[in-house]
């Protein structure tokens, strides 16, 4: 099921089914009642003066996902992930959190959740243990969890240096280990790789992964690069003009992405009677170059077998994606 | 309790290298070297031998503090301990922690309140040292022959509960506005229109005025504690302590 919000025959949306018959429980109990989904956000406008931000957000994020939230720059992530937080206040009964309500709830949610929002907070007269230090007194862990953290995000060494001193990738880890001190279940990353250098995108991209896998936590992170989000997340949500375009699973939204293979090999001839042979719908981009749809990297690695298998060299296979833009197009044209 | 008190001890934590405490004992400290060097030197400027030159210091002392220093030492403290927020982009990390935002904000003014308790404790006990230092150095300035130690520290306590409407209107100001500017200029101004309407019945309406009125109640010996100065900066206290609690409360960051 490809979750764009199109709705059924029904008139439902074919990605947020009817809670109607809820609604009188919500509003007794301030709960919502479906344990799997950390966050639950129902028709939620949001207006900033008479403009509005925020148009009707739905949004499901399952337990122990890493949900990427994806959109160009202004689109309503920051302002989406600040409701969440409570640093701006939704309308009643339109955001729930572990399945309580947020505004009726703030303390306890904000309890069980980190986060780092838009760049990180960091007293820069302070070393990077010190800054970690306020949030241990305020929230009374652990001193030891402290080197920890800074240990889990590569900090270790500069735990003694002022952090303003610090690189702005070395700013971004030290805002991702206030965000983790705490042991939160939910984690809620505003452009996590924002000003980080291609080794620390990855260390990033292998310590959320291993949150998620080894600690069981919960990712929520937003992103204007899709492929920052699609090499991490399992379910994605894409914002436009404050509107969510797309909610679903990354397979889902690999279907509508419209990934492509381009394929280099030494002989024209012999690759296009190869194609035409296997009946594989592909275009000539140039001498020897050809463009053919991508289906899995299984079905990738088998293709090139086969092709050397045929006799034929290969020089290059890489896998082309649609940019953001093309991808947003595909999916309002659906 | 328990967590204001880790509130508190995060927020000293925090304010560790920042020039808050600095110069809270820094000011105290600068005003009694110069009053014990202008007297060693010159007394004979300030006191005719037989008055009371604890007095004559006494007056110097408020009449310095009552007209600038305080006012000023205040509005830089409001926006010291603020402004630590504001420039590491803080608040909406605060906000966004499992603690209620009226203890954030009562801790930040317990913290300045603290500061502005040292800053008077150092006055008071520095300017009886400063005397008594006179009197050993100076035996003929005659700080020996006299004691207002009282008067003193009353004086100095209500220093203390005058400067509190200054401290809650500057703290609302440097919580509102993220720059130096607009708080520091407005403190300013206020503290000079205080200054020229000083002989204005009604000054006191102006919070900014409030400690000047230790001056004239030092000076006639006035040794009442509960003066109207007093009642209207502890009123305004209260009323821009709420006010400041209602902002931040519905602040969106």
């Amino acid at each position: 099921m490809i979750n764009v919000q199109k709705k059924d025959s029904s008139g439902q949306s074919a990605v947020f089914p009817d809670r109607t018959h809820l609604e009188g429980s919500i509003s007794k109990k301030d709960t919502f009642p479906e344990t799997n989904r950390i966050i639950t956000v129902t028709d939620l406008d949001y207006y900033y003066g008479d403009f509005k931000i925020l148009d009707n957000i739905k949004l499901n994020v399952n337990t122990n996902s890493i949900f990427g939230f994806l959109g160009p720059n202004g689109a309503g992530k920051t302002t989406t992930i600040k409701i969440l937080l409570g640093l701006l206040s939704a309308p009643h009964n339109k955001v729930y959190l572990f399945g309580k309500e947020l505004r009726k709830n703030r303390i306890e949610i904000l309890s069980r959740t980190g986060s780092l929002v838009e760049n990180p907070s960091i007293y820069h007269h302070l070393t990077a243990s010190e800054n970690l230090k306020i949030l241990a007194v305020m929230l009374g862990i652990k001193r030891t969890k402290i080197d920890e953290v800074l240990e889990i995000v590569g900090l270790s060494n500069a735990g003694s240096k002022k952090a303003g001193s610090f690189s702005t990738g070395m700013k971004q880890r030290l805002g991702i280990a206030k965000a983790l001190l705490p042991d939160p279940e939910l984690i809620i990353l505003d452009e996590p790789t924002t000003g980080l250098d291609p080794g620390g995108i990855i260390e990033i991209r292998e310590l959320l992964l291993s949150l998620k896998n080894d600690h069981g936590k919960t990712i929520f992170l937003s992103s204007h690069l899709l492929s920052e989000i699609e090499k991490i997340c399992t379910d994605v949500g894409i914002i436009n003009k404050g509107k969510i375009l797309f909610q679903g699973s990354m397979e889902e939204l690999n279907k509508l992405n419209n990934t492509h293979l381009q394929v280099k090999t030494n002989s024209m001839e012999k690759t296009r009677i190869y194609f035409d042979k296997r009946k594989t719908g592909y275009i000539t981009i140039s001498q020897n170059t050809f463009d053919l749809p991508y289906r899995s990297d299984q079905a990738t690695s088998g293709l090139v077998k086969d092709l050397v298998k045929n006799g034929i060299d290969i020089y290059s296979v890489e896998k082309k994606e649609n940019t953001l833009e093309e991808l947003f197009i595909n999916i309002i044209e659906r | 309790m328990k967590l204001l008190l880790r509130i508190f001890k995060a927020e000293l934590i925090k304010t560790n290298r920042t020039y808050g405490f600095t110069i809270s004992v820094l000011i105290p400290v600068s005003i009694s070297f110069l009053q014990f060097f202008v007297f060693y030197i010159k007394h004979e400027y300030f006191a005719n031998v037989g008055m009371n030159p604890w007095e004559i210091m006494g007056y110097n002392l408020f009449n310095i503090l009552g007209i600038i220093v305080m006012p000023m030492y205040i509005v830089l403290i409001s926006y010291l301990i603020n402004s630590t927020e504001h420039q590491s982009n803080s608040w909406k990390y605060l906000f966004a922690l499992p603690i209620p935002k009226f203890k954030i904000y009562a801790v930040k003014i317990l913290i300045t309140l603290l500061w502005l308790f040292v800053f008077c404790v150092f006055t008071n006990t520095l300017f009886i040292l400063t005397g008594k230092l006179l009197s050993y150095l100076r035996p003929d300035i005659g700080f020996q022959d006299f004691n207002i130690n009282g008067l003193i520290f009353l004086s100095v306590l209500k220093l203390y509960l005058t400067g509190l409407g200054i401290l809650s209107i500057q703290f609302f100001l440097s919580i509102y506005w993220k720059d130096f500017i607009r708080p520091v200029g407005i403190g300013l101004g206020l503290t000079i229109a205080a200054l020229i309407l000083s002989s204005w019945d009604y000054v006191y309406v102006i919070p900014y005025s409030h400690p000047l009125s230790v001056l004239m109640d030092f000076k006639e010996l006035n040794t009442d504690f509960i003066t109207r100065p007093v009642l209207f900066s502890v009123f305004y206290g209260l009323l821009f302590f709420l006010l400041g609690y209602y902002m931040v409360s519905k602040k969106e960051i």
